[in-house]
């Protein structure tokens, strides 16, 4: 990140002082500490409250002991001074609490936050000194870590943040077979046992230690391979990622089954938006309804009730027609509707597209919900009874069905993205996308290149809609609203514009992440909504940036631009 | 030879202001014409009417017989007319090879399900699209700088590539808008060079705009000079060398500057 080398002085020291203290009081005040303070990283040890607290002194002290720049007095001096500082803040507002009647305005300024603040020691001022010790000991632990080497420190934050999560996730974590078989040594009632805690960091520092290390080593040896031993190991792996994702239900129940299927239709529609927004540059936030006319036309034709297609051809009730059979009319329609859209924001760009596009989507879901098309799509109480799809005599209806239907799509979708991108179609799109004007008067024709992606990107996010319909069994009009859009381009966003990868990393992270924080009740979308922020901030190209990003964020290797400019007045 | 390109009556106005003033224009087959003039006389604009950006207010435009009237900008590429830009407008985050390859749209047939397909038509069309925007960086010098992003190569390579890029739809009529902006000395002289060769290498005709009044003598068959959107003077360089207007619209100011 671009941010300028800080002087090292003694008030920015107390300033930072003051930020930790008052990061402290916000999650204590926001609720955030006393929720997380029944969950435990480490079992009777460390519960996942007071962990926060840690990741904050330690956070600060490091950024701290950076300002110093190796003097070992204002190093140590300085991070000491920031954990009290942010110590004594902390202590005089929990010493205020009661007597100022802080809770009449924060509610969450309970007895439990003191006891959580003060270790649950009889007496206040024991807790407090206890409490501003710790921070400080705490903060010089963080300075600590800025002056040892690189590759120690490393490794020691990789471990403890393996620890972090691994307690975090136990819930999700013991529900994977292969896991549970171990889980009696990692974990104990809740959190990680001390001897798990500490195999979990012995394995992930030394795995980080010896990447850090020995990586490069590997990456060249894989690198200079010869070519057919080089192309045996990338269909090995291939084939080894493939008997993973099969096998995943089989380890897992339908719980985590069922979140892997949304993660599936969230990439199958992430790789749709992808086309539209990473490759031709075309914001489009009305992205959903696209889903939700795949998820409709399967629903239509297949329901069994009054809504379904085969009741208004025959007026038979209990009859339908079969998903295989809807599901290339929803693909097919999805991708009419994607053309149709487009038409009209052909001449638009950027924000103005993504307005209109917006603007549309929301009028297609008022419209449906509205009484005007109830006799066709059902209204608010939309369209139930849709039949389940059937390979021979069998009746697709486990989670772990869906799932395989969705991973098949997706890899379908997959396949013709890469196709796509490396071909005409996708340099089109690109140079569309770096210079519009410039790309038409290469002889691009804008309107028919902006139609195909639109209309293929639909198609995607139709035949998402469609399998998820044929899961749930019913569509209703809200189910397809503007949070859905949002988090598609989110999840494309974060992933890494323009980058395949980047849309399965995403849409794990988006969809799968606040489900697995689903015990952190309401905190979770606000875990969600830090994870964007921070994410924007930190790595503004997303997890696994394309190419294309990474030239971007590189930079002009060679800066003559600006002398040969200098140059033009001669 | 006769016309290939020529501008009747061509007229542009923005709101009040008279940018392109009823400028007739005829450029001959295989020709360098040059259109120079002061800042701001009206000759980007003549070139963004010619490529069909801007649509025209009054006259008409005529390329290989027919009229580029209401023609709009892609389908004026496919009939053969190509352009570069006065700051150079590359795909600055692609490669220079892909760059190229975008240029040769005008001769790209395979549609998007043979790529998904990789159907015999993509597969060929794609080797020898390959093959020949190497051979064009080749050309223009930068055969080593294919995998090089756009926005990394120094000022003149990019130049370079931009001209590349036009040469990859294989134009009959190649516009240059100041090619020599942002060059030094030594490659001012290989572009002159460079673009003297063009028309007998390529069998092209060139329009040019360029401020620099030694390059543009030397290399020009015609010049037309262009002053507040009227067309001033019409001529061989050394008729405009001698011409009373242009030296008091143009070179005496122009003279003294380049001394």
């Amino acid at each position: 990140m671009v941010e300028e080398k800080k002087q090292f002085s003694w008030q920015s020291i107390v300033q930072y002082g003051i930020i930790c203290g008052s990061l402290i009081l916000y999650i204590s005040l926001v609720g955030i500490l006393e929720a997380f303070q029944v969950r435990d990283v480490v079992d009777q040890l460390l519960p996942l409250g007071q962990a926060m607290l840690i990741v904050i002194a330690l956070s600060m002290g490091y950024v701290a002991a950076r300002l110093a720049a190796g003097d070992m007095v204002k190093t140590f001096g300085g991070s000491a001074i920031v954990g009290i500082v942010g110590g004594i803040i902390t202590a005089l507002f929990v010493n205020r609490i009661e007597p100022w009647e802080i809770r009449n305005m924060f509610v969450n300024a309970s007895p439990a936050l003191v006891e959580v603040l003060t270790f649950g020691q009889e007496s206040q001022a024991t807790g407090l000194m206890m409490l501003i010790t710790a921070l400080t000991i705490v903060c010089i632990l963080g300075a600590v870590l800025f002056i040892i080497p690189p590759l120690p420190r490393r490794m020691i934050l990789a471990g403890l943040t393996a620890v972090l999560f691994m307690g975090m996730l136990q819930d999700f974590l013991t529900r994977i077979d292969p896991i549970e078989a171990i889980a009696n040594i990692l974990y104990s009632r809740k959190g990680l046992s001390p001897v798990g805690a500490m195999l979990v960091f012995i394995l992930f520092s030394g795995l980080n230690g010896f990447w850090a290390t020995q990586g490069d080593t590997v990456q060249n040896r894989l690198n200079t391979l010869p070519p057919p031993q080089k192309r045996g190991l990338n269909i090995g792996a291939f084939i080894a990622g493939l008997l993973l994702l099969i096998a995943i239900p089989h380890m897992t129940d339908n719980y985590i089954t069922q979140i892997l299927f949304m993660v599936c239709l969230y990439i199958a529609m992430g790789l749709g938006l992808n086309i539209e927004l990473g490759w031709a540059g075309l914001l489009d936030l009305g992205f959903s309804g696209f889903f939700a006319i795949g998820a409709y036309t399967v629903a239509v034709v297949c329901s069994t009730g009054e809504l379904g297609l085969s009741y208004m051809i025959t007026g038979e009730i209990g009859a339908s027609y079969s998903f295989w059979f809807a599901l290339p009319i929803a693909v097919v329609i999805s991708a009419i509707a994607g053309v149709v859209l487009g038409i009209p924001v052909l001449r638009t760009r950027g924000d103005y597209l993504a307005i209109i596009t917006l603007g549309l989507a929301e009028i297609i879901r008022i419209l449906v919900k509205s009484n005007a098309l109830k006799e066709l799509l059902g209204g608010a109480q939309g369209v139930l009874n849709i039949a389940k799809p059937t390979v021979g005599e069998a009746v697709l209806k486990d989670p772990m069905h869906f799932y395989y239907l969705a991973l098949i799509a997706c890899f379908i979708i997959g396949f013709l993205a890469i196709r796509l991108q490396h071909a005409r179609i996708g340099r089109n799109w690109m140079a569309l996308r770096e210079d519009e004007d410039v790309a038409e008067a290469m002889g691009i024709n804008l309107i028919a290149t902006k139609l195909l992606a639109f209309g293929i990107g639909a198609s995607f996010a139709g035949l998402s809609g469609a399998i998820f319909a044929a899961q749930l069994g019913s569509v209703f009009p809200d189910s397809f609203g503007l949070l859905v859009s949002i988090n598609a381009v989110s999840l494309v966003i974060i992933g890494g514009v323009g980058s395949i990868p980047g849309v399965v990393i995403g849409a794990l992270v988006l969809v799968g992440l606040p489900e697995l924080l689903r015990e952190f009740s309401e905190f979770r979308l606000l875990l969600y909504g830090m994870l964007l922020v921070v994410m924007m901030l930190v790595k503004p190209e997303g997890f696994w940036p394309s190419e294309t990003a990474r030239r971007e964020l590189e930079g002009p290797e060679i800066s003559d631009i600006t002398e040969s400019k200098a140059g033009t007045g001669a | 030879m006769g016309a290939i390109l020529s501008a009747k009556n061509l007229t542009k106005r923005f709101g009040g202001l008279i940018a392109v003033n009823s400028v007739d224009i005829d450029v001959e087959e295989k020709n360098i014409h040059a259109v120079i003039g002061p800042n701001g006389a009206g000759k980007t604009t003549f070139f963004n009417c010619v490529t069909g950006f801007y649509p025209l207010t009054e006259g008409e435009v005529i390329f290989l017989d027919r009229p580029l009237v209401d023609v709009p900008p892609d389908r004026i590429t496919h009939r053969g007319i190509s352009r570069t830009y006065q700051n150079v407008r590359l795909f600055s985050n692609m490669t220079a090879i892909e760059n190229v390859m975008v240029g040769q749209e005008r001769h790209l047939k395979a549609m998007w399900f043979e790529a998904v397909l990789k159907l015999p038509r993509y597969r060929k069309e794609e080797k020898i699209s390959l093959q020949e925007a190497l051979r064009l960086l080749d050309y223009v010098g930068l055969g080593d700088k294919g995998n090089f992003v756009a926005k990394n190569l120094p000022y003149g390579a990019q130049r370079r590539l931009e001209i590349a890029r036009a040469l990859a739809s294989k134009p009959k009529l190649l516009l240059l808008d100041e090619p020599k902006a942002g060059m030094n000395p030594q490659e001012t002289i290989e572009l002159s060079e460079f673009i003297r060769q063009l028309p007998h290498d390529l069998g092209l005709t060139i329009l040019l705009i360029e401020h620099d009044m030694r390059l543009v003598m030397e290399i020009s068959d015609q010049i037309t000079v262009l002053d507040y959107g009227s067309k001033i003077a019409e001529g061989t360089p050394k008729e405009i060398q001698s011409n009373p207007k242009v030296i008091e619209a143009y070179l005496g100011r122009g003279a003294a500057d380049d001394n």
